[in-house]
Protein backbone atom coordinates (compact mmCIF):
# COMPACT_ATOMS: atom_id res chain seq x y z
CA UNK A 1 0.00 0.00 0.00
CA UNK A 2 2.56 2.41 0.94
CA UNK A 3 6.32 1.91 0.35
CA UNK A 4 9.15 4.52 1.29
CA UNK A 5 12.34 3.51 -0.49
CA UNK A 6 15.63 5.38 0.64
CA UNK A 7 13.63 8.41 1.27
CA UNK A 8 15.43 11.84 2.60
CA UNK A 9 14.23 15.36 3.27
CA UNK A 10 16.43 18.20 4.19
CA UNK A 11 14.98 21.58 4.66
CA UNK A 12 17.36 25.01 4.71
CA UNK A 13 17.85 26.47 8.04
CA UNK A 14 16.50 29.62 8.14
CA UNK A 15 18.90 31.30 10.99
CA UNK A 16 21.97 29.62 8.87
CA UNK A 17 21.52 30.49 5.37
CA UNK A 18 22.78 27.91 3.07
CA UNK A 19 23.04 25.56 5.59
CA UNK A 20 20.22 22.64 5.43
CA UNK A 21 18.92 20.38 8.79
CA UNK A 22 18.16 16.59 7.60
CA UNK A 23 14.28 16.11 8.83
CA UNK A 24 14.37 11.91 7.02
CA UNK A 25 17.43 10.06 6.65
CA UNK A 26 17.29 7.56 3.96
CA UNK A 27 13.95 6.34 5.18
CA UNK A 28 12.56 3.05 3.93
CA UNK A 29 9.46 0.97 4.94
CA UNK A 30 6.32 -0.52 4.03
CA UNK A 31 2.94 -0.47 5.64
CA UNK A 32 0.61 -3.29 3.87
CA UNK A 33 -3.24 -2.72 3.25
CA UNK A 34 -5.20 -2.28 6.04
CA UNK A 35 -2.80 -2.09 8.60
CA UNK A 36 -3.06 0.36 11.69
CA UNK A 37 0.50 1.77 12.23
CA UNK A 38 1.84 3.78 15.09
CA UNK A 39 4.44 6.21 14.52
CA UNK A 40 5.99 7.36 17.20
CA UNK A 41 9.44 9.61 18.40
CA UNK A 42 9.72 12.40 19.95
CA UNK A 43 10.00 16.37 18.57
CA UNK A 44 11.95 16.91 16.14
CA UNK A 45 12.00 13.18 14.92
CA UNK A 46 10.20 13.42 11.40
CA UNK A 47 7.43 12.56 12.40
CA UNK A 48 5.53 15.45 11.20
CA UNK A 49 7.73 15.29 7.96
CA UNK A 50 6.49 11.95 7.26
CA UNK A 51 3.00 12.82 7.09
CA UNK A 52 3.68 15.87 5.22
CA UNK A 53 5.30 13.50 2.67
CA UNK A 54 2.57 11.16 2.86
CA UNK A 55 -0.31 14.08 1.85
CA UNK A 56 1.94 15.45 -0.73
CA UNK A 57 2.87 18.67 1.08
CA UNK A 58 6.37 18.31 0.36
CA UNK A 59 8.18 16.30 -1.82
CA UNK A 60 11.54 14.46 -0.60
CA UNK A 61 15.11 15.67 -1.87
CA UNK A 62 15.50 12.06 -3.33
CA UNK A 63 14.20 8.52 -2.57
CA UNK A 64 10.59 7.04 -3.67
CA UNK A 65 7.15 7.59 -1.90
CA UNK A 66 4.89 5.21 -3.60
CA UNK A 67 1.32 4.69 -2.11
CA UNK A 68 -0.90 1.84 -4.30
CA UNK A 69 1.81 1.97 -6.45
CA UNK A 70 2.57 5.11 -7.63
CA UNK A 71 5.20 7.52 -6.93
CA UNK A 72 3.40 10.57 -5.12
CA UNK A 73 6.70 12.71 -5.50
CA UNK A 74 6.15 12.53 -9.06
CA UNK A 75 2.48 14.01 -9.09
CA UNK A 76 1.85 16.93 -11.28
CA UNK A 77 0.51 19.70 -9.77
CA UNK A 78 -3.52 19.50 -10.95
CA UNK A 79 -3.30 15.32 -10.07
CA UNK A 80 -2.90 16.28 -6.17
CA UNK A 81 -6.58 17.23 -5.53
CA UNK A 82 -7.44 13.79 -6.48
CA UNK A 83 -4.62 12.23 -4.60
CA UNK A 84 -5.42 13.98 -1.70
CA UNK A 85 -9.32 12.57 -1.82
CA UNK A 86 -7.92 9.15 -1.76
CA UNK A 87 -5.62 9.84 1.99
CA UNK A 88 -7.84 12.02 4.46
CA UNK A 89 -5.80 13.41 7.32
CA UNK A 90 -6.64 14.35 10.87
CA UNK A 91 -4.75 16.63 12.99
CA UNK A 92 -4.18 18.32 16.64
CA UNK A 93 -5.85 21.70 15.95
CA UNK A 94 -8.81 20.02 14.04
CA UNK A 95 -8.55 23.01 11.31
CA UNK A 96 -12.21 23.10 11.13
CA UNK A 97 -13.97 26.14 9.29
CA UNK A 98 -15.64 28.36 12.82
CA UNK A 99 -18.25 29.83 10.65
CA UNK A 100 -19.76 26.82 9.26
CA UNK A 101 -21.95 24.51 10.86
CA UNK A 102 -20.88 20.55 11.86
CA UNK A 103 -22.77 19.41 8.70
CA UNK A 104 -21.48 22.53 6.21
CA UNK A 105 -17.95 21.53 7.45
CA UNK A 106 -18.45 18.25 5.72
CA UNK A 107 -20.45 19.14 3.28
CA UNK A 108 -18.00 22.17 1.86
CA UNK A 109 -15.26 19.19 1.33
CA UNK A 110 -17.47 17.75 -1.19
CA UNK A 111 -18.48 20.90 -2.53
CA UNK A 112 -15.00 21.90 -3.25
CA UNK A 113 -14.48 18.80 -4.76
CA UNK A 114 -17.49 18.67 -7.46
CA UNK A 115 -19.99 16.08 -5.79
CA UNK A 116 -23.44 16.27 -6.59
CA UNK A 117 -25.79 17.80 -4.40
CA UNK A 118 -28.02 14.66 -3.86
CA UNK A 119 -24.16 12.86 -3.04
CA UNK A 120 -23.62 15.33 -0.69
CA UNK A 121 -27.14 15.00 0.79
CA UNK A 122 -26.29 11.15 1.29
CA UNK A 123 -23.03 11.22 2.43
CA UNK A 124 -22.96 13.93 5.12
CA UNK A 125 -25.19 12.28 7.33
CA UNK A 126 -23.69 9.04 7.07
CA UNK A 127 -20.34 10.48 8.00
CA UNK A 128 -22.18 12.26 11.17
CA UNK A 129 -24.09 9.09 12.02
CA UNK A 130 -20.36 7.00 11.84
CA UNK A 131 -18.64 9.41 14.12
CA UNK A 132 -21.75 10.23 16.76
CA UNK A 133 -22.60 13.17 16.00
CA UNK A 134 -26.25 12.94 13.72
CA UNK A 135 -27.75 15.24 16.31
CA UNK A 136 -24.88 18.01 15.90
CA UNK A 137 -25.13 18.54 12.54
CA UNK A 138 -26.46 22.07 13.13
CA UNK A 139 -23.88 23.38 15.83
CA UNK A 140 -21.23 25.55 15.08
CA UNK A 141 -17.66 24.13 15.68
CA UNK A 142 -17.23 26.34 18.74
CA UNK A 143 -20.16 24.50 20.20
CA UNK A 144 -18.39 20.81 20.39
CA UNK A 145 -16.11 19.64 23.13
CA UNK A 146 -12.60 18.44 21.94
CA UNK A 147 -13.07 15.41 21.34
CA UNK A 148 -16.44 15.97 19.59
CA UNK A 149 -14.64 18.23 16.97
CA UNK A 150 -11.78 15.62 16.45
CA UNK A 151 -14.88 13.50 15.56
CA UNK A 152 -15.88 15.92 13.63
CA UNK A 153 -12.45 15.82 11.41
CA UNK A 154 -12.38 12.65 11.66
CA UNK A 155 -15.61 12.42 9.60
CA UNK A 156 -14.65 15.28 7.31
CA UNK A 157 -11.36 13.34 6.65
CA UNK A 158 -13.63 10.15 5.73
CA UNK A 159 -15.98 11.72 3.63
CA UNK A 160 -14.16 10.73 0.15
CA UNK A 161 -14.09 6.95 1.79
CA UNK A 162 -10.57 7.15 1.49
CA UNK A 163 -7.98 4.23 1.49
CA UNK A 164 -5.64 5.72 3.91
CA UNK A 165 -6.38 8.07 6.56
CA UNK A 166 -3.45 9.87 8.37
CA UNK A 167 -3.89 11.10 11.99
CA UNK A 168 -1.12 13.44 12.91
CA UNK A 169 -1.20 13.83 17.15
CA UNK A 170 -4.92 13.28 17.23
CA UNK A 171 -5.38 13.32 20.37
CA UNK A 172 -2.71 15.80 21.57
CA UNK A 173 -5.45 18.12 23.16
CA UNK A 174 -7.84 15.86 24.84
CA UNK A 175 -8.10 14.35 28.43
CA UNK A 176 -7.66 10.64 28.85
CA UNK A 177 -11.02 9.82 28.41
CA UNK A 178 -11.77 11.59 24.99
CA UNK A 179 -8.65 10.42 24.07
CA UNK A 180 -9.80 6.25 24.09
CA UNK A 181 -12.99 7.55 22.05
CA UNK A 182 -11.06 8.29 19.34
CA UNK A 183 -8.57 5.83 19.52
CA UNK A 184 -11.63 3.30 19.62
CA UNK A 185 -13.20 5.14 16.18
CA UNK A 186 -9.75 5.18 14.51
CA UNK A 187 -9.53 1.12 15.12
CA UNK A 188 -13.36 1.04 14.25
CA UNK A 189 -12.45 2.86 10.71
CA UNK A 190 -9.50 0.20 10.53
CA UNK A 191 -11.77 -2.65 10.93
CA UNK A 192 -13.34 -1.48 8.01
CA UNK A 193 -10.64 -1.90 6.13
CA UNK A 194 -8.90 1.57 5.94
CA UNK A 195 -5.04 1.86 6.51
CA UNK A 196 -4.40 4.14 9.28
CA UNK A 197 -1.41 6.00 10.42
CA UNK A 198 -1.29 7.23 13.75
CA UNK A 199 1.60 9.66 14.51
CA UNK A 200 1.66 10.17 18.56
CA UNK A 201 3.47 10.94 21.35
CA UNK A 202 1.08 9.47 23.59
CA UNK A 203 2.64 6.13 25.28
CA UNK A 204 -0.86 4.93 26.47
CA UNK A 205 -2.95 4.80 23.53
CA UNK A 206 0.03 3.38 21.53
CA UNK A 207 0.56 0.60 24.65
CA UNK A 208 -3.07 0.40 24.48
CA UNK A 209 -3.53 -0.48 20.74
CA UNK A 210 -0.88 -3.13 20.60
CA UNK A 211 -0.33 -3.14 17.23
CA UNK A 212 2.36 -2.29 14.41
CA UNK A 213 5.01 0.37 16.23
CA UNK A 214 7.59 2.38 14.27
CA UNK A 215 10.03 4.50 15.96
CA UNK A 216 11.74 7.36 14.27
CA UNK A 217 14.48 9.24 16.19
CA UNK A 218 16.84 12.08 14.13
CA UNK A 219 15.20 10.94 10.87
CA UNK A 220 15.91 7.46 11.04
CA UNK A 221 13.71 4.22 11.90
CA UNK A 222 15.30 2.95 14.95
CA UNK A 223 12.74 0.41 15.42
CA UNK A 224 9.67 -1.55 14.02
CA UNK A 225 7.86 -4.17 16.03
CA UNK A 226 4.44 -5.97 14.95
CA UNK A 227 2.94 -5.78 18.25
CA UNK A 228 4.45 -3.12 19.70
CA UNK A 229 4.94 -0.93 22.58
CA UNK A 230 6.22 2.95 22.85
CA UNK A 231 9.76 1.83 23.55
CA UNK A 232 12.74 4.33 22.06
CA UNK A 233 15.51 2.68 22.29
CA UNK A 234 17.97 6.21 22.96
CA UNK A 235 16.07 8.29 23.92
CA UNK A 236 14.16 7.32 27.27
CA UNK A 237 13.21 10.10 28.35
CA UNK A 238 10.76 10.89 25.80
CA UNK A 239 8.58 8.02 27.59
CA UNK A 240 5.72 10.13 29.62
CA UNK A 241 6.60 12.88 27.30
CA UNK A 242 2.69 12.95 26.26
CA UNK A 243 0.95 16.08 25.28
CA UNK A 244 4.08 18.20 23.63
CA UNK A 245 3.62 18.88 20.17
CA UNK A 246 5.48 16.65 17.59
CA UNK B 1 -15.39 23.68 -15.16
CA UNK B 2 -18.88 21.94 -14.78
CA UNK B 3 -21.95 24.14 -14.68
CA UNK B 4 -22.76 23.07 -11.17
CA UNK B 5 -18.97 24.05 -9.97
CA UNK B 6 -19.19 27.09 -11.89
CA UNK B 7 -22.36 27.90 -9.30
CA UNK B 8 -20.08 26.85 -6.53
CA UNK B 9 -17.77 29.31 -7.46
CA UNK B 10 -19.70 32.56 -7.98
CA UNK B 11 -21.61 31.53 -4.80
CA UNK B 12 -18.58 31.36 -2.83
CA UNK B 13 -16.87 34.52 -4.66
CA UNK B 14 -20.05 36.75 -3.78
CA UNK B 15 -19.77 35.67 -0.08
CA UNK B 16 -16.49 36.32 -0.03
CA UNK B 17 -17.44 40.18 -0.74
CA UNK B 18 -19.94 40.26 1.78
CA UNK B 19 -17.69 38.44 4.23
CA UNK B 20 -14.84 40.61 3.70
CA UNK B 21 -17.10 43.96 3.90
CA UNK B 22 -14.54 46.40 4.76
CA UNK B 23 -11.80 45.32 1.97
CA UNK B 24 -14.25 45.31 -0.30
CA UNK B 25 -15.94 49.05 0.47
CA UNK B 26 -11.95 49.73 0.14
CA UNK B 27 -11.32 48.15 -3.18
CA UNK B 28 -14.50 49.68 -4.76
CA UNK B 29 -13.72 52.92 -3.54
CA UNK B 30 -9.98 52.94 -4.70
CA UNK B 31 -11.13 51.24 -8.26
CA UNK B 32 -14.05 54.01 -8.35
CA UNK B 33 -11.83 56.77 -7.87
CA UNK B 34 -9.13 55.36 -10.38
CA UNK B 35 -11.78 54.88 -13.15
CA UNK B 36 -13.70 58.26 -12.28
CA UNK B 37 -9.68 60.02 -12.96
CA UNK B 38 -9.25 58.12 -15.93
CA UNK B 39 -12.82 58.56 -17.48
CA UNK B 40 -12.88 62.55 -16.73
CA UNK B 41 -9.43 62.84 -18.07
CA UNK B 42 -10.23 60.47 -21.23
CA UNK B 43 -13.64 62.31 -21.84
CA UNK B 44 -11.64 65.67 -21.62
CA UNK B 45 -9.07 64.46 -23.86
CA UNK B 46 -11.60 62.71 -26.88
CA UNK B 47 -13.41 66.41 -26.44
CA UNK B 48 -9.99 68.33 -26.72
CA UNK B 49 -9.18 66.56 -29.49
CA UNK B 50 -12.12 66.29 -31.35
CA UNK B 51 -12.30 70.60 -30.91
CA UNK B 52 -8.56 71.04 -31.72
CA UNK B 53 -8.85 68.55 -35.05
CA UNK B 54 -11.39 70.57 -35.71
CA UNK B 55 -9.68 73.73 -35.65
CA UNK B 56 -6.52 72.05 -37.19
CA UNK B 57 -8.52 70.54 -40.22
CA UNK B 58 -9.47 74.63 -40.99
CA UNK B 59 -6.03 75.56 -40.42
CA UNK B 60 -4.79 76.39 -43.76
CA UNK B 61 -1.97 78.54 -45.86
CA UNK B 62 -2.73 80.98 -48.25
CA UNK B 63 -0.02 82.97 -50.40
CA UNK B 64 -1.77 85.74 -52.29
CA UNK B 65 -0.30 86.47 -55.66
CA UNK B 66 0.36 90.00 -57.57
CA UNK B 67 -1.97 90.54 -60.50
CA UNK B 68 1.21 90.76 -62.99
CA UNK B 69 2.26 87.04 -62.18
CA UNK B 70 1.22 84.76 -65.05
CA UNK B 71 -1.46 82.14 -64.21
CA UNK B 72 0.65 79.22 -65.60
CA UNK B 73 3.17 80.64 -63.32
CA UNK B 74 1.00 79.75 -60.53
CA UNK B 75 -0.26 76.43 -61.80
CA UNK B 76 3.55 75.46 -61.94
CA UNK B 77 3.80 76.79 -57.99
CA UNK B 78 0.99 74.47 -57.04
CA UNK B 79 2.17 71.80 -58.74
CA UNK B 80 5.48 71.86 -57.43
CA UNK B 81 3.67 72.23 -53.75
CA UNK B 82 1.15 69.70 -54.13
CA UNK B 83 3.93 67.38 -54.73
CA UNK B 84 5.31 67.69 -51.22
CA UNK B 85 4.97 64.69 -48.89
CA UNK B 86 3.68 66.84 -46.46
CA UNK B 87 0.88 68.59 -48.15
CA UNK B 88 -2.37 67.06 -47.91
CA UNK B 89 -4.52 69.65 -50.70
CA UNK B 90 -3.72 72.90 -52.81
CA UNK B 91 -6.65 74.68 -54.17
CA UNK B 92 -6.34 77.43 -56.56
CA UNK B 93 -8.63 80.29 -56.13
CA UNK B 94 -8.65 82.09 -59.62
CA UNK B 95 -10.21 85.94 -59.53
CA UNK B 96 -13.54 84.65 -60.13
CA UNK B 97 -13.43 82.30 -57.29
CA UNK B 98 -12.42 84.67 -54.79
CA UNK B 99 -15.10 87.26 -56.24
CA UNK B 100 -17.67 84.22 -55.06
CA UNK B 101 -16.32 84.06 -51.66
CA UNK B 102 -16.16 87.68 -50.67
CA UNK B 103 -19.54 86.88 -51.96
CA UNK B 104 -20.55 84.32 -49.65
CA UNK B 105 -19.13 86.05 -46.68
CA UNK B 106 -20.10 89.33 -46.76
CA UNK B 107 -23.48 90.21 -45.71
CA UNK B 108 -23.15 93.53 -45.45
CA UNK B 109 -24.61 94.71 -49.08
CA UNK B 110 -21.74 98.06 -49.36
CA UNK B 111 -19.25 96.10 -48.30
CA UNK B 112 -20.23 93.59 -51.30
CA UNK B 113 -20.67 96.19 -54.12
CA UNK B 114 -17.31 97.22 -53.28
CA UNK B 115 -16.14 94.44 -55.71
CA UNK B 116 -17.38 93.68 -58.63
CA UNK B 117 -16.42 91.06 -61.40
CA UNK B 118 -15.02 93.95 -63.61
CA UNK B 119 -13.29 95.95 -61.00
CA UNK B 120 -11.80 92.87 -58.63
CA UNK B 121 -8.78 94.07 -56.60
CA UNK B 122 -9.34 90.45 -55.03
CA UNK B 123 -5.62 88.74 -55.79
CA UNK B 124 -5.62 85.30 -57.07
CA UNK B 125 -4.47 82.51 -54.36
CA UNK B 126 -3.24 79.04 -53.79
CA UNK B 127 -5.08 77.32 -50.29
CA UNK B 128 -2.85 74.77 -48.74
CA UNK B 129 -3.88 72.11 -46.12
CA UNK B 130 -1.19 70.31 -44.55
CA UNK B 131 -1.05 66.71 -42.81
CA UNK B 132 0.08 68.24 -39.77
CA UNK B 133 -0.83 71.77 -39.04
CA UNK B 134 2.16 72.70 -37.43
CA UNK B 135 4.12 71.85 -40.53
CA UNK B 136 2.28 74.94 -42.20
CA UNK B 137 5.25 77.54 -40.74
CA UNK B 138 7.87 75.81 -42.66
CA UNK B 139 5.59 75.66 -46.01
CA UNK B 140 5.17 79.65 -45.50
CA UNK B 141 8.65 79.85 -45.07
CA UNK B 142 9.29 78.88 -48.51
CA UNK B 143 7.31 81.74 -49.90
CA UNK B 144 9.71 84.01 -48.37
CA UNK B 145 12.82 82.56 -50.47
CA UNK B 146 14.00 85.65 -52.94
CA UNK B 147 12.79 84.01 -56.04
CA UNK B 148 9.17 84.03 -54.78
CA UNK B 149 9.46 88.04 -53.50
CA UNK B 150 8.56 89.70 -56.99
CA UNK B 151 5.21 87.07 -57.43
CA UNK B 152 3.83 86.57 -53.83
CA UNK B 153 1.93 89.72 -52.47
CA UNK B 154 1.14 87.99 -49.12
CA UNK B 155 1.30 84.81 -47.02
CA UNK B 156 -1.75 84.69 -44.29
CA UNK B 157 -0.06 82.43 -41.99
CA UNK B 158 1.90 85.07 -39.72
CA UNK B 159 -1.39 86.33 -38.63
CA UNK B 160 -2.45 82.73 -37.30
CA UNK B 161 0.88 81.98 -36.38
CA UNK B 162 0.63 82.32 -32.48
CA UNK B 163 -2.74 80.83 -32.13
CA UNK B 164 -1.65 77.77 -34.68
CA UNK B 165 0.89 76.98 -32.24
CA UNK B 166 -0.10 77.00 -28.95
CA UNK B 167 -3.49 75.21 -30.19
CA UNK B 168 -1.25 72.61 -31.73
CA UNK B 169 0.94 72.19 -28.22
CA UNK B 170 -2.30 72.42 -26.30
CA UNK B 171 -3.64 69.13 -27.44
CA UNK B 172 -0.80 67.74 -27.29
CA UNK B 173 -0.24 68.44 -23.49
CA UNK B 174 -3.75 67.74 -22.55
CA UNK B 175 -3.37 64.59 -24.54
CA UNK B 176 -0.13 63.14 -22.67
CA UNK B 177 -1.14 64.61 -18.93
CA UNK B 178 -4.33 62.63 -19.07
CA UNK B 179 -2.67 59.21 -20.05
CA UNK B 180 0.43 60.14 -17.47
CA UNK B 181 -2.13 60.78 -14.82
CA UNK B 182 -4.40 57.57 -15.80
CA UNK B 183 -1.12 55.39 -15.65
CA UNK B 184 -0.10 56.60 -12.08
CA UNK B 185 -3.67 55.89 -10.87
CA UNK B 186 -3.69 52.38 -12.78
CA UNK B 187 -0.65 52.14 -10.89
CA UNK B 188 -1.08 53.19 -7.33
CA UNK B 189 -4.60 50.81 -7.62
CA UNK B 190 -2.79 47.92 -8.77
CA UNK B 191 -0.58 47.96 -5.44
CA UNK B 192 -4.03 48.43 -3.47
CA UNK B 193 -5.71 45.80 -5.37
CA UNK B 194 -2.96 43.42 -5.24
CA UNK B 195 -1.86 43.93 -1.45
CA UNK B 196 -5.76 43.78 -0.54
CA UNK B 197 -5.81 40.26 -2.29
CA UNK B 198 -2.34 39.78 -0.52
CA UNK B 199 -3.88 40.25 2.98
CA UNK B 200 -7.44 38.92 2.09
CA UNK B 201 -5.61 35.34 0.79
CA UNK B 202 -3.12 35.83 4.28
CA UNK B 203 -5.81 35.78 6.56
CA UNK B 204 -7.78 33.32 5.35
CA UNK B 205 -4.48 30.93 5.33
CA UNK B 206 -6.53 28.64 7.52
CA UNK B 207 -9.70 28.17 5.36
CA UNK B 208 -7.22 28.00 1.94
CA UNK B 209 -5.14 25.19 4.19
CA UNK B 210 -8.05 22.95 4.66
CA UNK B 211 -9.58 23.51 0.98
CA UNK B 212 -6.60 21.95 -0.19
CA UNK B 213 -6.47 18.94 2.66
CA UNK B 214 -9.91 18.16 1.29
CA UNK B 215 -8.73 17.36 -1.74
CA UNK B 216 -9.96 20.66 -3.63
CA UNK B 217 -8.89 21.51 -6.72
CA UNK B 218 -7.39 24.71 -7.86
CA UNK B 219 -10.02 26.36 -9.62
CA UNK B 220 -12.52 26.00 -6.06
CA UNK B 221 -9.29 28.08 -4.77
CA UNK B 222 -8.79 30.76 -6.99
CA UNK B 223 -11.30 31.21 -9.25
CA UNK B 224 -14.01 32.57 -5.83
CA UNK B 225 -11.03 35.26 -5.83
CA UNK B 226 -11.43 36.21 -9.23
CA UNK B 227 -14.87 36.15 -8.81
CA UNK B 228 -14.95 38.55 -5.74
CA UNK B 229 -12.31 40.81 -8.13
CA UNK B 230 -14.71 40.54 -10.88
CA UNK B 231 -17.70 42.48 -8.52
CA UNK B 232 -15.76 44.97 -6.95
CA UNK B 233 -14.62 46.08 -10.63
CA UNK B 234 -18.10 46.06 -11.64
CA UNK B 235 -18.91 47.83 -8.64
CA UNK B 236 -16.62 50.26 -9.11
CA UNK B 237 -16.74 50.96 -12.59
CA UNK B 238 -20.92 51.53 -12.16
CA UNK B 239 -20.10 54.17 -9.60
CA UNK B 240 -17.45 55.43 -11.54
CA UNK B 241 -19.76 56.15 -14.20
CA UNK B 242 -22.41 57.95 -11.87
CA UNK B 243 -19.73 60.26 -10.44
CA UNK B 244 -18.13 61.34 -14.24
CA UNK B 245 -22.09 62.06 -14.64
CA UNK B 246 -22.61 64.01 -11.27
CA UNK B 247 -19.17 65.90 -11.93
CA UNK B 248 -20.00 66.67 -15.78
CA UNK B 249 -23.80 67.76 -14.65
CA UNK B 250 -23.04 69.67 -11.90
CA UNK B 251 -20.10 71.38 -13.39
CA UNK B 252 -17.64 70.18 -10.31
CA UNK B 253 -14.77 70.62 -12.60
CA UNK B 254 -14.84 74.12 -10.86
CA UNK B 255 -14.12 73.26 -7.68
CA UNK B 256 -10.84 70.69 -9.02
CA UNK B 257 -7.77 73.31 -9.41
CA UNK B 258 -6.29 69.91 -11.55
CA UNK B 259 -8.70 69.54 -13.84
CA UNK B 260 -8.93 73.69 -14.90
CA UNK B 261 -9.68 72.77 -18.62
CA UNK B 262 -12.55 70.40 -17.74
CA UNK B 263 -13.93 73.26 -16.37
CA UNK B 264 -15.05 75.51 -19.62
CA UNK B 265 -15.19 71.92 -21.67
CA UNK B 266 -18.12 70.39 -19.12
CA UNK B 267 -20.74 70.94 -21.31
CA UNK B 268 -19.44 69.62 -24.46
CA UNK B 269 -17.66 66.78 -22.13
CA UNK B 270 -21.24 66.32 -20.89
CA UNK B 271 -22.68 65.99 -24.45
CA UNK B 272 -20.13 63.40 -25.24
CA UNK B 273 -20.92 61.48 -22.27
CA UNK B 274 -24.34 61.29 -23.79
CA UNK B 275 -23.79 60.41 -26.95
CA UNK B 276 -21.51 57.57 -26.18
CA UNK B 277 -22.63 56.64 -23.27
CA UNK B 278 -23.05 52.93 -24.27
CA UNK B 279 -19.40 52.81 -25.51
CA UNK B 280 -18.10 54.61 -22.41
CA UNK B 281 -19.89 51.99 -20.32
CA UNK B 282 -18.67 48.97 -22.27
CA UNK B 283 -15.09 50.30 -22.03
CA UNK B 284 -16.01 51.56 -18.17
CA UNK B 285 -16.93 47.81 -17.18
CA UNK B 286 -14.07 46.44 -19.09
CA UNK B 287 -11.59 48.41 -18.06
CA UNK B 288 -13.12 47.76 -14.12
CA UNK B 289 -13.29 44.23 -14.31
CA UNK B 290 -10.57 43.20 -16.41
CA UNK B 291 -7.93 45.44 -14.41
CA UNK B 292 -9.34 44.04 -10.93
CA UNK B 293 -9.37 40.27 -11.95
CA UNK B 294 -5.87 40.90 -13.50
CA UNK B 295 -4.45 42.40 -10.29
CA UNK B 296 -6.24 39.98 -8.19
CA UNK B 297 -5.05 36.96 -10.08
CA UNK B 298 -1.13 37.63 -9.69
CA UNK B 299 -1.23 37.98 -6.50
CA UNK B 300 -3.58 34.64 -6.38
CA UNK B 301 -0.66 32.96 -8.20
CA UNK B 302 1.67 34.32 -5.99
CA UNK B 303 0.30 33.76 -2.81
CA UNK B 304 -1.89 30.59 -3.24
CA UNK B 305 0.59 27.41 -3.36
CA UNK B 306 -0.50 24.03 -4.05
Amino acid sequence: MIDLVHVTKSYARVSHPGQRVLALDDVSLTIEKGELVSLVGPSGAGKSTLVRLLIAEERPDSGKLLVAERDISRLAPRELPYYRRKVGVVFQDFKLLPRKTVAENIAFALEVSDASPADIRERVPRMLTLVGLADKGANYPNELSGGEKQRLAIARAMVHSPRILIADEPTGNLDPGTTTEIVELLERINRSGTTIILATHNKDVVDRLRRRVIAVEHGRVVSDRQIGRYELPSHHAAVGAEGLGS
Amino acid sequence: MSLRSLGRVLRFGLMNVLRNGWFSIASIIVITITLFIIGVFAIQSFVIVGTTQGIQDKLDLSVYFNDDVPEEDILAIRTAVANRPDVKSVDYISKERAFEIWQERRTSERVKSLVTPEDNPLPRSLVIHAYDPGKLGTLAKLFERDQYQEQVRRVSYRDNQSVIESLVATARSVRQSGWILAAIFFFLSFVLIYNMTRVIILSRAHEIEIMRLVGSTTTFVRAPYLVEAAVIGFVGALLALGAVYLFLRYDLASATPLLSIAKFLAPDMLEFFWSNLVTITIVTLLLGIGSTVFMSSVAVRRFVKF
